[in-house]
């Protein structure tokens, strides 16, 4: 039996720097060999011993389903988007107080008539009947988009992936909505982009995620307890 | 298939609401224009869930034509009658629709004068630009037919009121000409209901009660007419029998138009 715990964290961006203070504030310092942009850390504690990896927010929820870590600090957004197995896999052990963002649908703020989901299942019945293709939404978040068109009876959207810049395809006429998260919204609103007003799929936020098999454990159970104090 | 009328049966997979159903049995008659054949289908339902479900339980027959003609008589913009409609089989969310509708909490009024303003922008604009794979002229047009020509009614809650009080109609078969014709009348609504909505005359078949509920709305979105549930009388049985008319399903498939009844049982239950 593995004795070392295995802590995936986000490796850029904000959501790094908030979960390192929440390390610093439990007095669990990183150290890092190969200095600041080695990816795996290590923490020497009396109580634990514990591996940091520093991975994409994607990635971590991944490595705690398949058990490479034990332990995550990532976005629910991003477990709520992978693939039912994998959520299955893991626990959220406690939402917390930083990385809030929304998930929701855009339209451009030239569509003046369009302001909810009911308009958007109206124009895309048009859209259908005169184009003779279906309304495109891009998203980083198909699962998420997909699952909410269905509960708001929205028919004749098409999702398709976006890998990033997402705000940008409906202003070249690459899709005709766009389904993504924001925490100001300035970048939509510079792209020309209004959120629906029934819009709203996720109120996310980072979150202390743990796989089922490791919540088994003790020493998992105590560590989880001491970094959500 | 040729204009006969013409029994079928089958067993099988089935999806519903993109879940799979391994096991479901069905029986239909195809090209039925006699409304006799409603009453055999759910009669011979009763049968087999009497025989193989339970012996006691509730036939619930309502009507989606009775609901659109109820929809027809109301003062609201064509929009809103056809969202409405369309969304019958997702009783949660026409329910969220329904209150929208009669409060008018989701209309931000800052927000319509700023489209306002833009508009008047936008009518400047070649009405044939593309924005978002939509011409300027459709979205114009929309948005005239929304805000100036067809607006929202003023009095949406009343409306509200009368759709969610002949949803909740719900009484033995027999009675249901009389109560129905007394609630149009009372909201001053021009229909009057005959006995060609009511496939069944008596409150029982065997031991199975029968009622007319105008809330039996098709929780698949085949059926476009007449539509029964026999569920039993024990909530902790699962089992039920689904039914109706589905006249329009061949036309949406590309077909020519084959009126067609029909009953399933999901086995997987």
């Amino acid at each position: 039996m593995k004795k070392e715990i295995i802590i995936s964290l986000p490796s850029k961006g904000r959501l790094r720097s908030e979960t390192l203070k929440i390390f610093k504030k439990r007095k669990l310092n990183i150290k890092f060999e190969k200095g600041d942009r080695d990816l795996i850390g290590r923490i020497y504690h009396k109580k634990f011993e514990i591996v940091c990896i520093f991975q994409h927010a994607r990635e971590s929820i991944v490595s705690i389903a398949n058990n490479t870590s034990d332990i995550a600090i990532s976005g629910i957004d991003l477990l709520l988007n992978s693939d039912l197995e994998i959520q299955k896999k893991i626990n959220i052990y406690k939402r917390l107080n930083f990385g809030h963002a929304t998930l929701a649908i855009f339209c451009m703020n030239t569509w003046i008539d369009c302001q909810t989901m009911l308009d958007v299942s109206e124009i895309a019945k048009d859209m259908l009947k005169k184009n003779k293709q279906p309304m495109k939404c891009s998203t980083k978040y198909r699962l998420l988009v997909e699952g909410f068109l269905e509960e708001k009876n929205v028919r004749g959207v098409e999702v398709i992936d976006s890998i990033g810049a997402t705000e940008v395809m409906p202003r070249i006429s690459q899709s005709s909505l766009i389904g993504d998260i924001f925490s100001s919204g300035s970048t939509a609103a510079a792209n020309g982009l209004r959120p629906l007003k029934d819009g709203t799929i996720l109120k996310s936020s980072a979150a202390l995620l743990v796989s089922k098999k490791s919540f088994k454990r003790q020493a998992v159970k105590k560590l989880l307890k001491l970094l959500s104090k | 298939m040729n204009n006969k009328k013409s029994k079928i049966f089958y067993s099988g997979e089935a999806y519903r609401k993109n879940q799979k159903v391994n096991s479901q049995v069905g029986f239909e008659i195809y090209n039925s224009n006699n409304p006799k054949d409603d009453f055999e289908i759910i009669y011979n339902s009763a049968k087999i869930f009497q025989k193989e479900i339970g012996k006691r339980g509730n036939i619930s027959i309502g009507n989606i034509k009775l609901f659109e003609s109820l929809l027809r008589q109301l003062d609201l913009p064509q929009r809103w009658k056809s969202r409405i409609l369309y969304l019958k089989n997702n009783s949660k969310y026409l329910n969220e629709i329904l209150n929208r509708l009669a409060t008018n909490q989701d209309l931000d009024e800052k927000n319509i004068e700023l489209d306002k303003k833009l508009y008047l922008k936008m009518k400047k604009l070649n009405p044939n630009n593309i924005i978002a794979n939509r011409k300027v002229k459709d979205i114009l047009q929309r948005f005239e037919q929304k805000i100036y020509i067809q607006p929202r009614p003023k009095n949406g809650k009343k409306t509200v009121q009368i759709i969610k009080s002949f949803l909740k109609i719900k009484c033995p078969i027999q009675k249901a000409p009389f109560i129905l014709n007394n609630f149009f009348k009372k909201n001053k609504l021009n229909i009057k209901v005959s006995n060609e909505f009511f496939p069944v005359k008596k409150n029982k078949i065997g031991n199975l009660k029968v009622y007319f509920n105008s809330n039996e709305l098709p929780a698949v979105e085949i059926y476009d007419g007449m539509l029964f549930s026999i569920k039993p009388a024990s909530m902790k049985n699962k089992q039920s029998i689904i039914g109706g008319r589905f006249d329009s399903l061949s036309q949406s498939i590309g077909l020519r138009k084959i009126n067609a009844v029909g009953a399933a049982i999901n086995l997987d239950k």
